[in-house]
């Protein structure tokens, strides 16, 4: 498939445009603040004041990635024989999910998975099973997000034999035909609820195992567009708040279901880019996850993917956010000394923060070029001065280039050769 | 009450010793799980079902499967009651009991996911079944558990989206304008929540049948006039600028008519006399304002209002305001 002529001209631009990432800190102030206080102005005013103190504590310098100790931190969910205490028993539904988030990190960051990782990543959710796809846990429904998180946690595993074993694409549609609604949207579980998040998580895995049927897929966009909001971001279902979270659901969903220089035709990407962009805030540099509530470090994944999805179809150049400000936020206030990253300074880091501000990071250190029609291939050039040891991630299906191009071309020839 | 459950052999979990991201449960755990697998496997709903239900959930409200375990329940309850079972007393206060419940755990457990997807299959159970109820079914206890947990965390989105479903499922118990009333108040009370102004946008274009025409009470004109009084108290708050401009674009409405508000709060050098300097006390005025001089094919002032977002009011986010004058140049 040849490329655009205007993807070349923004490759062309990112070339002559290359941005300096390392380099000292530089703290904006805040142009106009008003003076009139309510809740909210109370709290984003307390978080910029620990902001800035924590980037002007930094001595100047843009904190380099701490790699090791993060890795280390994300090792302890991926032990087999060291249990993780009992306050962890709120995540026994999300243990795929913890799966995928400290697998993925690792190798986002630029870590490698121990052979007793990986094997145990298919051998855990072997027991997670469940009507073709995956629960949460061993003896748990099915789950749209634990699904998802599981395929991932698979294809990060590169363990193909495991891919055959544990997923048969035929039972995934099936699955997932059951789960559709009739206004285009699909349930998170039987008697769950029905959300963008759902819609993106099944494309994903019928994407993967190449069964997106006209069946499946008709509808959706339709459902996926009367997500969108005045705002211009999208919420987890008609009439919700723009939320970055379920922009990106709704927009790597689109990609998956349409060529993203067509995205226009669907959705009205001007006020999505307009809203996505107001989501960097001044002086603290990252991005905030809905208008008026407090930046946060795994939007970083969410804004800055859905920036990199939304310029596939406005080409509006590599400077669509201020990727400097963006990572000195990540980078001085969000790693935590003992290792991981975390929502904001005062947080606890978490496995979740950790994969998607390490994500976040891949989007601001590289500028992605999507290649075909079906959102799965990207090309990704890093900006000057980037810190390479970290991956670039596939902008749609949030793991490293390549790990989800070849789960995809492993059940695409598992298919030809069954024919 | 306490239920026997010697008949009953606890299922512990099944999975490889060697599995990761494994979790030392407490005993207690271990037993609540073990009891609710034993029961799953024999497709046990009972009102002892119940009580492990409510045991697990007491210790990981995030549980999603024993959740719909305990829908199933209930189901199965409301079934039971109707064909006259012998414990059928039992069910119906189990059943009548439910949203009592439900209330508690919502509220020990604000930020969970699972609440109310289960409160939205009760009301529908209790909607087909009016006489399960003991009385008829209203949303008055709904609104006020939803107002409680907004007074308490006024941008729960999980909160704010089940009010919607609420509205939109239950059209005729609904009173749209007192809803509307509610977000007045939460925004004079916090002009920057934005979950409130989200769901006044959404109560209009409910009264609005989800036309693209205004033929609402209060007037568009009222309504712009409320949007703009806010402004007024925070100028750079960039809530009732979303929600000016979303009204407009959706009722097709002429963004030159808003002229004049963005003048209150930004100018253009170049409409100024030699030694005027410019008051800008909103950014999003002047993003506006940039617009509307767009439409009006005024080019250079449209350009004019980018370059000082692009260097003086909105810095961070150059790369988008260059984009935009790449837009007004082409
Ligand atoms: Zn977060």
């Amino acid at each position: 498939m040849a490329r655009l002529p205007s993807s070349i001209l923004d490759y062309i631009a990112a070339q002559q445009n290359r941005h300096k990432l390392r380099n000292m800190t530089h703290i904006l102030t805040l142009p106009i603040r008003d003076s009139y206080v309510t809740e909210t102005s109370e709290l984003q005013n307390a978080t910029e004041e620990q902001i800035v103190a924590c980037l002007e504590k930094s001595r100047d310098q843009v904190r380099s990635l701490e790699t090791e100790k993060h890795v280390n931190f994300l090792n302890m969910f991926l032990s087999p024989d060291a249990p993780l205490p009992d306050k962890f028993t709120g995540l026994d539904a999300s243990r795929a999910w913890l799966l995928y988030w400290s697998a993925n990190a690792i190798r986002v960051l630029g870590g490698e998975l121990s052979d007793e990782q990986k094997k145990g990543i298919p051998l855990t959710l072997e027991s997670f099973k469940e009507d073709g796809v995956f629960g949460g846990g061993s003896g748990q429904d099915a789950h749209a997000a634990s699904t998802y998180a599981a395929f991932l946690a698979l294809a990060d595993s590169d363990d193909e034999d495991a891919w055959g074993r544990l997923i048969n694409p035929e039972e995934v549609l099936k699955h997932n035909l059951k789960l559709k609604s009739p206004d285009g949207g699909f349930a998170s579980n039987v008697g769950g609820e029905t959300d963008v998040r759902g819609t993106y998580c099944r494309l994903v895995v019928a994407s993967l195992t190449n069964t997106l049927t006209t069946e499946l897929t008709d509808g959706v966009i339709k459902y996926i567009a009367s997500c969108q909001s005045y705002e211009g971001g999208f919420g987890g279902s008609p009439g919700n708040e723009a939320h970055a979270g379920y922009t990106y659901c709704a927009l790597a969903a689109l990609a998956i279901l349409v060529p993203i220089r067509e995205m226009d035709q669907y959705v009205n990407v001007e006020s999505c880019l307009a809203w996505l962009s107001a989501r960097q805030y001044q002086p603290e540099g990252g991005f905030s996850g809905r208008t008026n509530k407090l930046v946060d470090a795994c939007y970083a994944y969410w804004v800055g993917a859905s920036l990199v999805l939304i310029n596939g179809a406005v080409h509006a150049g590599p400077s669509l956010w201020d990727r400097k400000q963006l990572a000195q936020y990540v980078l001085n206030c969000c790693q935590q000394s003992g290792g991981g990253l975390r929502d904001k300074p005062g947080c606890k880091a978490d496995a979740y923060h950790t994969n998607y501000a390490a994500c976040g990071i891949a989007m601001s250190q590289y500028i992605y070029f999507p290649e075909g029609e079906n959102g799965l291939y990207w090309q990704a050039t890093s900006c000057d001065g980037a810190d390479t040891s970290i991956c670039p991630v596939n902008p749609v299906y949030g793991v490293p280039l390549g790990v989800a191009e070849r789960m995809r071309l492993y059940f695409t020839l598992k298919e030809e050769n069954l024919k | 009450m306490s239920h026997n459950f010697d008949d009953l052999e606890i299922i512990p979990l099944r999975e490889s010793d060697h599995a990761l991201a494994s979790i030392a449960y407490t005993d207690e755990y271990k037993q609540a799980t073990g009891l609710l697998r034993a029961l799953m496997e024999k497709n046990e709903k009972s009102l002892r079902g119940l009580q492990v239900a409510s045991n697990v959930i007491a210790q990981n409200p995030a549980h999603y499967t024993v959740w719909a375990y305990r829908i199933d329940t209930l189901k199965s309850f409301a079934a039971d009651v109707k064909a006259g079972a012998a414990d059928k007393d039992e069910k119906l206060a189990a059943l009548q009991h439910e949203l009592r419940w439900v209330d508690d755990i919502a509220m020990a457990c604000p930020k969970n996911y699972q609440i109310w997807p289960h409160r939205q299959q009760l009301l529908e159970l209790f909607e087909v079944n009016p006489d399960l109820l003991g009385e008829e079914l209203t949303l008055d206890r709904e609104i006020e558990l939803i107002d409680y947990m907004l007074s308490d965390d006024s941008k729960n989105h999980h909160v704010w989206s089940y009010r919607q479903w609420l509205v939109t499922r239950f059209p005729t118990l609904v009173n749209l304008d007192s809803e509307l009333a509610t977000t007045s108040i939460m925004i004079q009370e916090d002009c920057r929540n934005n979950s409130a102004w989200n769901h006044r946008f959404f109560l209009f274009k409910l009264k609005n049948d989800n036309k693209q025409e205004w033929t609402t009470k209060p007037s568009f004109q009222e309504e712009v006039e409320f949007v703009a009084n806010t402004i007024d108290k925070a100028p750079q708050n960039h809530s009732p600028w979303l929600y000016i401009e979303g009204l407009y674009s959706h009722y097709k409405k002429d963004i030159k008519d808003l002229q004049e508000l963005t003048f209150k709060y930004a100018c253009l050098p170049s409409d100024l006399g030699e030694d005027e300097e410019p008051l800008i006390t909103s950014s999003h005025a002047l993003d506006l304002l940039a617009k509307i001089y767009l439409k009006e094919q005024e080019k250079s002032k449209a350009l004019e209002a980018l370059n000082l977002l692009e260097e003086k009011y909105d810095p961070i986010r150059k790369g988008y305001w260059a984009y935009r004058k790449k837009l007004v140049e082409a």
